[in-house]
């Protein structure tokens, strides 16, 4: 029995770094077949690697090339040749939509304890939040979460995630002790991560667009937040608006920060939390 | 005339400014401090004339100013499906 961002879940295989519980499990993981059918909700543009969203009745389907997954109130099928790969990626994109089902919506971002405060950084795939995190942690930071940064309904703290990083080779180079690698050609780096995380004091919003790092507020705080939400595939009634409360509660209570994409180091962070607080 | 905020839209105040969701649920507005002024009165059932005396008491521009700014504010709000008609509704 595991337990990922509060979803206490029975898995088929052993998973590592995912905290075991001996708790009644709210969700069953099994393997069979998924067939990809149902009310597309999604599916990806032809620049990107496919992937479609389905509805179906028996719940949503997620459908990549190497993996199908079907996620039910209680149960999530799982329909992949590499069992071990599928189970590892169940844990990232596909718990977005368990997390969604139990009023969780999730950011696309890393976090770490910082001087008493919860730092996050958020932004789009390769544009250094990993990295930042885990620079900060080399330097005794705790992590709070890494690639999901997942918030309760009505909380603007997220939610603790799992030991692990998951670093670019590059960055991996850098690294004293790495695991391996895993189905995405990224590396697995452990860190002490903050059961209890404080308060969130800084998002930090990593753009490929921005030339200076500067504090934005209102309308533009929100739509900083709105476009880095995980997924873009809404699968659960009530999310349009629960996300709309997030990113304008974040927006509200939280400074919200614009940095240009792996341009910021940790004491960029520091100076940055600083002039904030 | 007055306005009403139709069905599925939802609006939120951020630090003096407002951020309005559309009823498809796929698009957020931003309203600056006077855009702001400007959609309390209308969401709320007031009529252009009482927001531009808003903004003419709340920023001392000139009537025509505050006339213009209201008319422009309320034709994209109008286009944009977060605010129509009393009368339809």
């Amino acid at each position: 029995m595991y337990e990922r961002f509060g979803v206490r879940f029975r898995s088929p295989l052993v998973l590592d770094h995912v905290a075991p519980v001996s708790d009644e499990a709210d969700l069953e993981v099994r393997f069979d077949r998924v067939a990809g059918a149902g009310e597309v909700l999604w599916r990806s543009p032809p620049s990107e690697p496919p992937f479609c969203a389905y509805a179906s009745a028996e719940g949503v389907i997620l459908e990549w090339e190497h993996a199908r997954f079907c996620i039910g109130d209680h149960t999530v099928v799982v329909d992949a040749a590499d069992h071990g790969a599928a189970l590892h990626d169940l844990i990232r994109a596909p718990w977005t939509v368990v997390l969604a089902a139990r009023g969780v919506e999730t950011l696309h971002g890393s976090a770490v304890v910082l001087g008493g405060a919860t730092v996050g950084f958020l932004g789009a795939p390769g544009s250094g939040k990993t990295t930042l995190a885990w620079r900060l942690t080399r330097s005794g930071h705790r992590l709070v979460a890494d690639d999901l940064m997942p918030f309760a309904e009505g909380s603007v703290t997220p939610l603790a995630g799992t030991p692990v990083l998951r670093l670019r080779p590059d960055v991996a180079a850098q690294a004293a002790t790495v695991g391996d690698e895993d189905p995405h050609g990224k590396f697995i780096a452990l860190a002490e991560t903050a059961e209890s995380p404080p308060p969130l004091r800084l998002l930090l919003v990593l753009d490929e667009a921005a030339a200076t790092i500067r504090r934005v507020t209102g309308a533009k705080a929100v739509e900083a937040v709105r476009t880095n939400f995980f997924s873009p595939v809404l699968t659960a009634p009530g999310q349009v608006l629960r996300r709309f409360a997030l990113a304008s509660e974040l927006a509200g209570k939280v400074p919200i920060v614009v940095a240009p994409a792996r341009a910021v180091g940790p004491d960029d962070v520091r100076r940055i939390l600083e002039e904030v607080s | 005339m007055s306005y009403r905020v139709p069905d599925g839209v939802h609006a939120r105040e951020v630090d003096g400014e407002a951020v309005v969701l559309d009823s498809l649920g796929d698009r957020y507005f931003g309203l600056n401090r006077s855009g702001l002024v400007v959609w309390r009165r209308l969401s709320a059932g007031g009529t252009p004339s009482e927001a531009e005396r808003d903004l003419v008491n709340l920023y001392a521009i000139p009537v025509d100013q505050a006339r213009a700014d209201v008319a422009d504010l309320l034709r994209r709000l109008l286009d944009a499906g977060l605010l129509a008609p009393a009368e339809e509704g």
